[in-house]
């Protein structure tokens, strides 16, 4: 009886076990076979299209579309901007430094300098010359290979070179300094030097754009090199000195002891050029003090 | 003795004062040239300590001591003690802005990639706004 009822349990356990495989086996196939879902059970968009364009569905999609289109719009066009070339008008103050700042070892500007407070001086002169509102950068050179200049910079800008053994040499006061310097504003105002530097090339790429294109580093090497010749070689010529002698003439006349402080300082030069050779070159970059000298004078002798 | 001393309290005073000042962020604020540096003296020939680019955000810092006096040296009207990354130094005031600028680099970043600046190139342009002595004539009275 023991071992019948023994023989019954077992018998029991493994149909209970069988069943239990076959249905867990059913539910696998009906899973894995999906070609076997009936037409009936998959969900027809198109029917509900209907609906979908009642609750605005189609609308939001649109919404989103077009914000997408006018973010990938956008992107594209900061990408292009960047690729944009400066105008001739935001050009200038970085094409001087860069100049600069590739010649540095040249000009000899980094060095620990006196202060003069060079600055309070100028900004002093040009007030008195009804000049106000002016910002103007003074860069002291440890070098005598450019005594003074202005280079070009955008408009309300100004960069200035004064070379500090020209200072020594001559024993300038900041009076004098500031004639100089405003000497070279007026050269600088009358645009002659960004006329020597800027070639036709160059000019045609400013303020365009050269995505797609490559760029003739070229030109900007030209354009450094011409700041060098302008600045170290030809320098400027006898009618733009002429024009601007006039036009210092005509502004200083008013203060005399100013104008005859500008008389004194082109005796100097012309002195200097004559007796000192580091300074033969100046004559040529600004043509000439004997000939200012002589535009200056009035040409008859007041009684 | 005497001399050691005096040393032994310089020291003790000096390290005291550090002790007792602190750093307190002030603003933030954002550089306006091109390049520029950040000196470990209000000196534009002060050690540089790092180097930073047009629109680099610098938190502005003052320094006040334990009972929140405001600590200021003689001269340092026209600089920010500023703190950028992981150096703490000066800047002179006219070269930060209170909001981003419109940067040459930002603005035609392509372009300026073509002028080939290498790592000098950049060392002289931060020196160079450091040595400039800038100046305005004022508006007429």
């Amino acid at each position: 009886m023991k071992h019948l009822s023994f023989m019954f349990l077992i018998f029991f356990t493994i149909k209970a076990g069988f069943a239990s495989a076959t249905a867990s086996g059913e539910k696998a196939h009906d899973i894995t076979s999906p070609d076997q879902v009936k037409e009936s059970e998959i969900i027809d968009f198109g029917s509900i299209k209907d609906l979908i364009r009642k609750d605005g569905l189609e609308g939001e999609l649109k919404k989103k579309e077009e914000i997408k289109r006018k973010v990938l719009t956008e992107k594209k066009r900061a990408e292009t901007r960047k690729y944009n070339i400066p105008s001739v008008d935001n050009f200038w103050t970085v094409s001087s430094e860069y100049w600069l700042v590739k010649n540095a070892p040249r000009l000899k500007w980094d060095f620990h300098k006196p202060d003069f407070e060079l600055e309070k001086a100028f900004a002093a002169f040009l007030e008195s010359q009804g000049l106000f509102e002016k910002k103007f950068k003074i860069l002291i050179l440890d070098s005598s290979e450019i005594p003074h200049a202005a280079l070009p910079t955008n408009d309300g800008e100004f960069i200035f070179l004064i070379s500090l053994p020209f200072i020594r040499t001559l024993d300038l006061s900041k009076i004098e300094i500031s004639i100089l310097l405003f000497e070279d504003y007026v050269r600088e105002r009358q645009g002659y030097f960004k006329k020597k530097v800027l070639t036709k090339e160059l000019e045609e790429i400013l303020g365009t754009n050269f995505e797609g294109k490559s760029f003739d580093k070229n030109l900007l090497k030209k354009h450094l090199d011409l700041y060098s010749k302008v600045l170290f070689e030809s320098g400027f010529t006898f009618q733009e000195q002429f024009e601007v002698t006039k036009e210092m003439d005509s502004l200083l006349k008013n203060d005399l002891k100013i104008w005859n402080t500008y008389i004194g300082i082109i005796e100097k030069i012309d002195q200097l050029i004559k007796s000192n050779g580091l300074y033969k070159n100046y004559g040529q970059i600004f043509p000439s003090p004997e000939l200012q000298l002589n535009w200056l004078k009035p040409k008859k002798q007041l009684l | 003795m005497k001399y050691f001393l005096i040393l032994f309290m310089f020291l003790f005073s000096s390290t005291l004062h550090c002790a007792e000042m602190k750093k307190v962020q002030i603003g933030l604020r954002y550089f306006n040239r091109i390049m520029g540096n950040i000196h470990q003296n209000a000196s534009r020939y002060s050690q540089v300590l790092t180097t930073i680019s047009c629109n680099h955000p610098v938190k502005v810092l003052k320094e006040i001591s334990k009972d929140g006096k405001e600590f200021i040296l003689f001269g340092e009207e026209n600089w920010n003690l500023v703190s950028v990354g992981p150096y703490s130094g000066f800047v002179p005031t006219e070269f930060l802005s209170d909001q981003k600028n419109e940067c040459f680099e930002e603005q035609y970043p392509k372009f300026f990639d073509q002028l080939n600046l290498d790592i000098n190139d950049l060392y002289y342009w931060a020196r160079l706004n450091d040595l400039y002595v800038s100046g305005k004539s004022k508006v007429k009275e």
